[in-house]
C-alpha cells in the first residue's frame, strides 16, 4: 500500500503544429493535466502519481510521442497521501 | 485522479508551485514572440544521440542533444550498462568541453618575416601551406636519417580508427615503429603484467563482477575521484550488503577512504612487500587452491635487480645486473616458490610498510577466506611505479593461487585513465613494439600477418622496437629523431621531468614539432606548428572501455573553423609521400605494382579501406571524413583491423552493430560478447572440459612469478626529505586541457596545490595558503600549501596534482621506468619545499 | 582573458600587441614562459552566497553554493543529507536531493537514498571565487532556440 503522492510538473517543448495531437496524448495519461500551453509549442504539464518511477515513465512516454522535442522534469514533491491536510 | 477536496488544499498549493516553477523555466507568458511561430519541426526538435563520455576509461555513455549545430546538453545514459543514467561531475558537463573560447581553427605555423623560423612567432597558415612544410620536413629527415629519424605521439584518445590509421602510417607507411601512445605512462605496466602472466592482454572479468564481490580491495588507485561511476558501483554493492568489506591500501589518505572498512596507508614502494606477504599468509594458512594450481598454473622466477629505466650512463643503470634482461625468468616449483616468499612474514611487512600487523593480516584473509569473492582494483598507484610489471605479477599471484579469478565476483581487475587505452592504444596496437591483436613487430610471423592483411609487401613493416615515449623524449633531446607529431594528448605536461627531457627535446634547434589539439596546450605552445583538432562528437569515432566494451558514436556537429580530426590529418598527410619517396629501391623493384602510389593510395585506398561507399554512412548524421574522401574511411578502417582479432580471441562484431548498441565487450562469438574470459561457459574460446584455460600461453596455463621487493628509484635523504606522489582530481580530466575551460569545473578546483601534512607544514612554519618552492634534482614549482584538503598525506609526503598549466609538476619528477612497461613511475620521488 | 582568445584567433591584432608574446599561446597559462613560473596566486574563497544558480541544461547536478568545510561523508554519516534528505527539508529548507536519487541501477524505486549516490561529492562541487582562466561559450537550448526563432523570423 502506498503512502506517497508525488506531485510534478514538466516542461515539454512541441511542435507548434502537432501541439493539438500532443495535447490529447497527454491528457489520455492517467494523472497528467495540463496547466499552460504556449503557441510556440511549449506546454507545461501537472502529473500526480504514486510513486517516482510512475513520474520517470511518464516523463518517458512523453518525450516518446510524436511532435514532442524535448520533456523536462522541473518540479517534483512528494508528499504523505495519508496527510489529512492534503 | 482524485480532485481537490472544498477550498484550496495543500495539494492544489503544491500544484500551483509546480505549475509556476515550470512556467518559470519556459518562460512563458511571452505573447510577443510567441506569435513568431517556427513552422518546420526541424527547426525545433532536440536531436538525442548516444556517445561515450570524452574522459576516464570506465567508458559510461551519455545522451547528447543538438540543435541548430550545438551541443546544447547532455545526461547519462540509462540504457547504458556502465553507467544506468549515472555521470560525475566531469561527464555532467561534457556539453562544455568543445566551446572553450580559445578553440583552434587555423594552423599556426613559427614564422619570421614570412618564412618557418623554429624561434618565429605563431601565424595563421592554411593547411596547405602546414602540410608542404611538414612533408618538406619529414621528407628531408628520411632521406638523411631513414626511419629512425621520425616519431609519433599519440594516446588513449585516439578513436579506434585514428590510432589504426596512424599506426598503418607510421609502422607501414613511413617504414618507423617510433610511434608510441601516452598510454605509455598509463597502464603500460598492467599491459606487460598480463603479457607476462597471461600471455593476452587486458581484465579477464568485467564490470558485473562489482555487483557479485565480496570485499573490494583497492590497490594505490583512488576510484573515489578517479573512476567516481564505479565507485558508485561499489558503494552501491558495500550499502546495500552488509557482509561486503572493502579495503583501501594508498601511499596517502583520499576521498576512498571514506569507504573503507580496512584502510592501509603504506611506506612508498612497500606494496610489494604487502603483497609477497599475502602470497605466504595464504600458502601458511593452507589456504592454496592445490587443484587450481595444479591443473592451471606454472610457477617462475623472475630477474631481480633490473634498474630503472633511467638514462643508460646513469650509476643506478650501471650497476643493475639484470639490465637488458628486466622480463628474463625461469621455471621454479611450487615448494621454491613457498621458500621464496617465506621471508615476507607479517613482522618483516609491518616493519617495512608501516601499516599495522593486524590491519595487514585482515586484508590477507580476505584473500585467503575460500568464501570470499574479491575484486582487486588498481591503476596508478601500480602501474607508475618502477616495479610496475612486478606489482601487476605479483597481484595476480594472489588470485591465481586461490583460484579467484574469471569468476563473478573474483576479479583481479586493471582500471584505465584515457577512454580508450584498452580500445585504442592496446588493441590497435599503437606502441612501439605492437602490432594488432597482441601482436608484435620483433616477431617475424606477426609482421607477416599484418602485411598480408595490409595488403603490403612482405618486408614492408620494420621488425625493430621503436621508441617508446620516455625514450622518445629523450632521442629528441639527444638529435636523434628530428621530426614528432603529437596527437591528442599534451605530454609537455603529462610526461616526466620536463626541464632536462621534455623542453629540450622541443625546442632542439634540429627539431621540427607538430601538435595537433583541440585547445592552445603546453605542449603546443612547445611546437613549432599546431594543427586545429577536432573533438569527441565533432567527428565519427569508437572508444573501447577498461572491460573490454567498444562503443562507437555519430559526428553530432561540425568542428569550428578550420579545425580537421586527426583521422583527416593523417590520411590527407599521407597524399604527400610516393612509395618511392620513402620505401627503400630493393622493397619496390621486388614489388613494382607499389611504384609511384601515394601512401594514401597504398595504406587507405587499398580496395579494403575504401570498400565501403559514402552512401553507406547514416544518412542523418554528418561525416566530414567519409565526405572528404569520397568513401565510409571509418567503417573500412575498423573492418580491415577487425581481421587481425577474429578467430583470434579478440573478435569484435561487425562495424554497423555498434552504432546499434552501448557498447559489446569482446570477444564477440557467435554475436554474444564474452563477459569473463579463460572460464569455461562463459569464454567460447576455452577448450570443453578445461574448465578454466588461460589460451594466451601455450600449454594454458597462467603464470605465478617469484618476484623481491627492491627499493625505488630515488628515496627522500637530507637534501631532498620529502616523497613527492603526483596525481589527478575528480573535477578535472588529466592535463585540464578540457576541464579547466569549463568554468563550473575550473573554479570547482581551480589550482594545483601542495597537500601536506599539518605537522609538517607547522615544522616548516607553513600555514594553509602559504607560497612554497617544490624543489627536485631536476626543477622546481610554486605553489601553495594546502593542509584541510580531501588528499591527507602522512607525515614526510606531499602530494600535488598535474592538471594545473600553470603549475606544471612534471618540471619537478623523476623520468625513471619500469625498464619491462618503460612506464613511469609519478608517484615517487624526493623533494624539499620551501618558503618563497 | 577575452583579449588572450583574440591574441590566437585574430593574429594581425596579435602581430601589434606588444603586450603578448605570440610565441606564448598556451592560454590556461599566465605569460610566463614554459620553463618559468610566476607567483602562485592564493587558494581563493568559497561561494558561500546560498544564492542558487542557473543550470545550463536541466540534467545538470545543481552546484552547492555554500562552504563544505569538514563535512563527514563516509560510512558512518552523511553531513549532505542532514538537511537535504526529504524528511530534513522543512526544517532546513534546503532543496530536497532529486528524485532520481531513490532509483537503484535497475530503475527502481528505493525507500531511502540510493547508496550509488551516497557519496555527493562526485556530481555536486562547491564554486570557488576564482576568475576563469578561458571564456566558455556555450549556449543553452533557450538561447539556440532564439537563435533560430530570429532566423526563422528573418526569413519571413
Amino acid at each position: 500500500m502506498t503512502q506517497e503522492l508525488h506531485i510534478s510538473s514538466l516542461l515539454v517543448r512541441s511542435n507548434p503544429d502537432h501541439m493539438a495531437m500532443v495535447q490529447d496524448s497527454i491528457l489520455a495519461m492517467p494523472g497528467a493535466e495540463i496547466s499552460q500551453t504556449d503557441p510556440s509549442g511549449k506546454i507545461v504539464v501537472l502529473f500526480e502519481a504514486d510513486s517516482d518511477r510512475k513520474i520517470g515513465d511518464a516523463l518517458t512516454k512523453i518525450q516518446l510521442l510524436d511532435g514532442v522535442a524535448s520533456a523536462a522534469l522541473v518540479f517534483h514533491q512528494i508528499c504523505d497521501a495519508q496527510d489529512p491536510a492534503l | 485522479m482524485t480532485g481537490p477536496k472544498t477550498g484550496l488544499t495543500r495539494r492544489d498549493a503544491i500544484k500551483a508551485q509546480a505549475a509556476a516553477a515550470a512556467a518559470l523555466a519556459a518562460g512563458l507568458p511571452i505573447p510577443a514572440t510567441a506569435q513568431n511561430l517556427v513552422t518546420d519541426a526541424q527547426l525545433t526538435e532536440l536531436k538525442w544521440s548516444k556517445a561515450p563520455c570524452r574522459f576516464c576509461g570506465t567508458g559510461c555513455s551519455i545522451m547528447v542533444a543538438t540543435k541548430a549545430g550545438r551541443v546544447v546538453a547532455t545526461h547519462g545514459d540509462t540504457q547504458a550498462e556502465v553507467n544506468r543514467g549515472l555521470n560525475c561531475v566531469k561527464g555532467y558537463f561534457l556539453s562544455k568541453i568543445m566551446y572553450g573560447a580559445d578553440r583552434l581553427t587555423t594552423p599556426l605555423l613559427r614564422k619570421t618575416g614570412g618564412e618557418y623560423d623554429k624561434n618565429g612567432n605563431f601565424t595563421p597558415v592554411s593547411w596547405d601551406e602546414a602540410f608542404d612544410i611538414m612533408a618538406e620536413k619529414w621528407k628531408k629527415t628520411l632521406a638523411e636519417k631513414g626511419p629512425e629519424g621520425i616519431g609519433m605521439f599519440g594516446s588513449g584518445q585516439w578513436t579506434v580508427w585514428e590510432g589504426y590509421a596512424a599506426s598503418k602510417l607510421m609502422k607501414a607507411g613511413f617504414r618507423s615503429n617510433n610511434i608510441d601512445p601516452n598510454a605509455r605512462h598509463c597502464m603500460a605496466s598492467a599491459v606487460g603484467g598480463f603479457m607476462r602472466t597471461f600471455g593476452i592482454d587486458e581484465p579477464m572479468g568485467c564490470y558485473d563482477d562489482f555487483e557479485n564481490a565480496d570485499a573490494f580491495v583497492l590497490w594505490g588507485s583512488n576510484m573515489a575521484e578517479m573512476h567516481p561511476i564505479l565507485w558508485t558501483r561499489i558503494s552501491d554493492r558495500r550499502f546495500s550488503h552488509p557482509h561486503v568489506k572493502v579495503a583501501v591500501l594508498s601511499t596517502f589518505t583520499h576521498r576512498s577512504f571514506d569507504l573503507a572498512d580496512i584502510p592501509a596507508v603504506f611506506t612508498p614502494q612497500t606494496d610489494l612487500v604487502i603483497l609477497n606477504y599475502i602470497a605466504n599468509y595464504i600458502i601458511q594458512n593452507d589456504a592454496v587452491h592445490k587443484d587450481f594450481v595444479a591443473k592451471h598454473v606454472n610457477f617462475r622466477r623472475g630477474n631481480q635487480d633490473i634498474g630503472y629505466g633511467l638514462r643508460p650512463e646513469h650509476p643506478l643503470e650501471q650497476m643493475a645486473e639484470n639490465n637488458g634482461k628486466a622480463g628474463g625468468s625461469e621455471p621454479m616449483s611450487f615448494e621454491e616458490f613457498a621458500e621464496f616468499v617465506s621471508e615476507y612474514t607479517i613482522e618483516k611487512a609491518e616493519e617495512m610498510s608501516g601499516v599495522p600487523a593486524e590491519t595487514l593480516e585482515k586484508i590477507a584473509k580476505l584473500y585467503a577466506d575460500p568464501d570470499t569473492r574479491v575484486m582487486s582494483l588498481w591503476t596508478m598507484g601500480f602501474n607508475q611505479h618502477t616495479r610496475g610489471v612486478w606489482a601487476n605479477n605479483l597481484l595476480y599471484n594472489i588470485h591465481l593461487l586461490t583460484g579467484k579469478i574469471s569468476t563473478p565476483g573474483n576479479s583481479p581487475f586493471s582500471l584505465t585513465g584515457q577512454p580508450s587505452a584498452c580500445g585504442t592504444a592496446r588493441e590497435v596496437g599503437t606502441f612501439s613494439h605492437r602490432l594488432p591483436a597482441d601482436m608484435e613487430v620483433n616477431n617475424p610471423e606477426h609482421r607477416a600477418t599484418a602485411e598480408k592483411i595490409w595488403k603490403l609487401p612482405a618486408g614492408s613493416v620494420p621488425g625493430w622496437v621503436g621508441s617508446h615515449a620516455v625514450k622518445q623524449s629523450r632521442d629528441l633531446k639527444d638529435g636523434k629523431i628530428n621530426c614528432y607529431w603529437v596527437q591528442v594528448n599534451n605530454n609537455m605536461q603529462a610526461g616526466p621531468n620536463m626541464m632536462q627531457e621534455g623542453l629540450p627535446g622541443y625546442r632542439n634547434p634540429d627539431n621540427f614539432i607538430v601538435v595537433s589539439d583541440a585547445y592552445p596546450t603546453v605542449t603546443a605552445e612547445a611546437a613549432d606548428l599546431i594543427l586545429p583538432a577536432a573533438m569527441w562528437v565533432e567527428k565519427e569515432g569508437a572508444y573501447g572501455n577498461a572491460e573490454r566494451r567498444t562503443q562507437f558514436w555519430y559526428q553530432l556537429v561540425n568542428a569550428p573553423g578550420e579545425a580537421r580530426s586527426d583521422l583527416w590529418q593523417l590520411a590527407e598527410f599521407s597524399k604527400r609521400f610516393t612509395t618511392d619517396e620513402v620505401w627503400p629501391a630493393e622493397l619496390l623493384d621486388a614489388n613494382p605494382e607499389y611504384k609511384g602510389k601515394t601512401l594514401f593510395d597504398v595504406l587507405y585506398a587499398n580496395g579494403k579501406v575504401n570498400k565501403y561507399e559514402l552512401t553507406e554512412k547514416a544518412r542523418e548524421y554528418g561525416n566530414h571524413e567519409a565526405e572528404a574522401f569520397g568513401f565510409y574511411i571509418q567503417k573500412g578502417l575498423f573492418e580491415e583491423y577487425a581481421e587481425f582479432g577474429r578467430d583470434h580471441g579478440h573478435d569484435l562484431a561487425p562495424f554497423d552493430r555498434y552504432h546499434e548498441e552501448r557498447g559489446l565487450r569482446w570477444p564477440v562469438v557467435d554475436g554474444k560478447e564474452t563477459r569473463w574470459r579463460f572460464k569455461e561457459g562463459s569464454d567460447p574460446y576455452v577448450t570443453p572440459g578445461a574448465d578454466y584455460e588461460f589460451y594466451g600461453k601455450p600449454d594454458g596455463k597462467a603464470v605465478i612469478f617469484a618476484l623481491p621487493y627492491e627499493p625505488p628509484a630515488e628515496s627522500p635523504d637530507d637534501e631532498y626529505p620529502m616523497w613527492l606522489a603526483t596525481g589527478r582530481v575528480l573535477e578535472h580530466w588529466h592535463s585540464g586541457s578540457m576541464t579547466q575551460r569549463v568554468p563550473e569545473l575550473y573554479q570547482a578546483v581551480p589550482d594545483a596545490l601542495c597537500y601536506m601534512h599539518p605537522d609538517d607544514a607547522k615544522a616548516q612554519g607553513f600555514r594553509r595558503g602559504s607560497e612554497v618552492r617544490i624543489i627536485s634534482r631536476r626543477g622546481e614549482i610554486r605553489t601553495r600549501v594546502e593542509t584541510r584538503g580531501r588528499n591527507k598525506p602522512p607525515k614526510g609526503l606531499v602530494f600535488v596534482p598535474w592538471f594545473d598549466a600553470r603549475r606544471l609538476i612534471n618540471k619537478v619528477t623523476l623520468d625513471a621506468t619500469d625498464p619491462i612497461s618503460k612506464q613511469t613511475d609519478f608517484k615517487k620521488c624526493a623533494v624539499r619545499i620551501e618558503a618563497v | 582573458m577575452k583579449h588572450l582568445r583574440l591574441a590566437i584567433l585574430a593574429a594581425p591584432i596579435l602581430l601589434a600587441s606588444a603586450a603578448f608574446a605570440q610565441n606564448q599561446v598556451a592560454t590556461l597559462r599566465n605569460t610566463a614562459p614554459l620553463d618559468q613560473q610566476g607567483e602562485a596566486t592564493q587558494i581563493p574563497g568559497i561561494v558561500n552566497t546560498d544564492i542558487r544558480q542557473v543550470r545550463n541544461y536541466p540534467d545538470q547536478p545543481p552546484l552547492i553554493p555554500h562552504k563544505t568545510d569538514n563535512y563527514q561523508v563516509d560510512l558512518n554519516a552523511n553531513k549532505c543529507l542532514t538537511c537535504h534528505s526529504r524528511t530534513a527539508v522543512e526544517v532546513s529548507q534546503a532543496p530536497m536531493i532529486s528524485v532520481t536519487h531513490f532509483m537503484n541501477r535497475e530503475g527502481q524505486t528505493l525507500g531511502a537514498v540510493s547508496p550509488r549516490r551516497y557519496f555527493c561529492t562526485q556530481c555536486h562541487v562547491v564554486q570557488t571565487n576564482a576568475r576563469p582562466l578561458v571564456e566558455n561559450e556555450f549556449v543553452d537550448v533557450d538561447k539556440v532556440l532564439d537563435y533560430v526563432h530570429s532566423k526563422q523570423g528573418g526569413a519571413d
